[in-house]
C-alpha cells in the first residue's frame, strides 16, 4: 500500500515529460512559425467548447483543424450554418511542428469566397 | 458506450453549451469551484491525519472536512459530466482524462474505505493516528493532487 502513491507519482511525472511534444490548443509554440495553406473538403464541423474544430480531407489525408476559443470563433463570424460538411475550405494557419501530425491551428478560413478571420491580429495580408 | 457518448453530445445540454460560450464558462468555473471545495478540505484533513498541526482537534475537523470533501466531490462530478457532454467521444479517448478517471475512482474508494476506520469514529480517543489511516491519508493526498494535475493535462495532450 505504501508503494502505490510512489508508483502513481512516478507514472504521472513520466507521462508529463512525454506529453510536452504535442500540446495542442494552448499557445503557438507547438506549431510552426510560418503560416501555411490547406485546401480540402470539410468532413466534420464541431462548435463544441473548449475549441471549435474542423476535420478536413486534403488530398486523401485527414487533417484536424483547431479554431480559436468559442467566443473568438463566434466573433470571426464563423457560426453554425456558415459551412456544411462537403464544402470546400481553404485554411491559412500554423501547422504542428510534428510533421507526422496532420494538425493545424487556423488563423483564417475561407469557405465559398467568404473569409473568417479566426485570429485577426495574426492575419498577414 | 459510444452510443451513450453520442447521445450525451447530442443532448440539449451539450447543444446549449455549444451555442453559449458564456454558459460553458460558468459551468467551467463551477467545476473549478467544486474542485476547490474538495481539495481545500481534503489536503488539510490528510495533513492533520499525517501528523501536522497536532493541536487542531481531529474530532472536530475530521467529520466536518470529510463531509466538505464529499460535497465537493459530488459537485465536481456533476459539473464534470456537464463539461464532458460537449465532446464526450474525444474526452473518452484522451489518456489524461482516463488517467484522471482512474485517480478519481481510486480517491473515492480510498475515502469510502477510510470511513470505516476513521479515527473520529473510534470509541477510544487516541492522541496519534494509527498506521493504516495514516497510510490512507498519504495515499489520498497523492491521489487527489495527481487527479488535479491529470485534469489540467487534458488540454495539453
Amino acid at each position: 500500500m505504501a508503494r502505490l502513491p510512489q508508483t502513481i507519482l512516478a507514472g504521472l511525472v513520466a507521462s508529463a515529460l512525454n506529453a510536452t511534444a504535442a500540446s495542442a490548443h494552448h499557445g503557438w509554440s507547438w506549431a510552426e512559425g510560418e503560416q501555411s495553406e490547406l485546401v480540402g473538403t470539410i468532413k466534420e464541423i464541431s462548435f463544441a467548447p473548449p475549441h471549435p474544430s474542423l476535420v478536413v480531407e486534403v488530398d486523401g489525408q485527414v487533417w484536424q483543424v483547431d479554431l480559436a476559443n468559442p467566443t473568438q470563433t463566434q466573433r470571426s463570424g464563423f457560426e453554425p450554418g456558415a459551412a456544411n460538411v462537403g464544402d470546400e475550405v481553404m485554411i491559412i494557419g500554423n501547422r504542428s511542428l510534428d510533421r507526422n501530425e496532420n494538425l493545424m491551428k487556423a488563423v483564417r478560413i475561407t469557405i465559398s469566397g467568404k473569409s473568417y478571420d479566426i485570429y485577426p491580429d495574426r492575419v498577414r495580408n | 458506450m459510444l452510443d451513450l457518448f453520442d447521445w450525451l453530445s447530442g443532448s440539449a445540454l451539450a447543444q446549449t453549451l455549444t451555442v453559449s460560450p458564456r454558459l460553458y464558462m460558468f459551468a467551467n468555473a463551477a467545476h473549478i469551484l467544486s474542485i476547490g471545495i474538495l481539495i481545500g478540505a481534503i489536503i488539510p484533513l490528510d495533513l492533520r491525519l499525517l501528523g501536522f498541526f497536532p493541536h487542531v482537534p481531529l474530532n472536530v475537523i475530521g467529520p466536518f472536512l470529510s463531509r466538505c470533501a464529499m460535497v465537493g466531490t459530488a459537485l465536481t462530478i456533476v459539473f464534470g459530466i456537464v463539461l464532458f457532454s460537449v465532446r464526450s467521444r474525444e474526452y473518452a479517448a484522451n489518456p489524461a482524462f482516463l488517467t484522471k478517471m482512474v485517480l478519481l475512482g481510486l480517491g473515492i474508494a480510498n475515502a469510502l474505505l477510510f470511513q470505516a476506520i476513521a479515527p473520529w469514529r473510534q470509541t477510544q480517543a487516541r492522541d496519534s493516528v494509527a498506521p493504516l489511516p495514516r497510510c490512507m491519508a498519504g495515499l489520498s493526498l497523492v491521489v487527489w493532487i495527481s487527479a488535479v494535475i491529470a485534469g489540467r493535462w487534458i488540454g495539453f495532450v
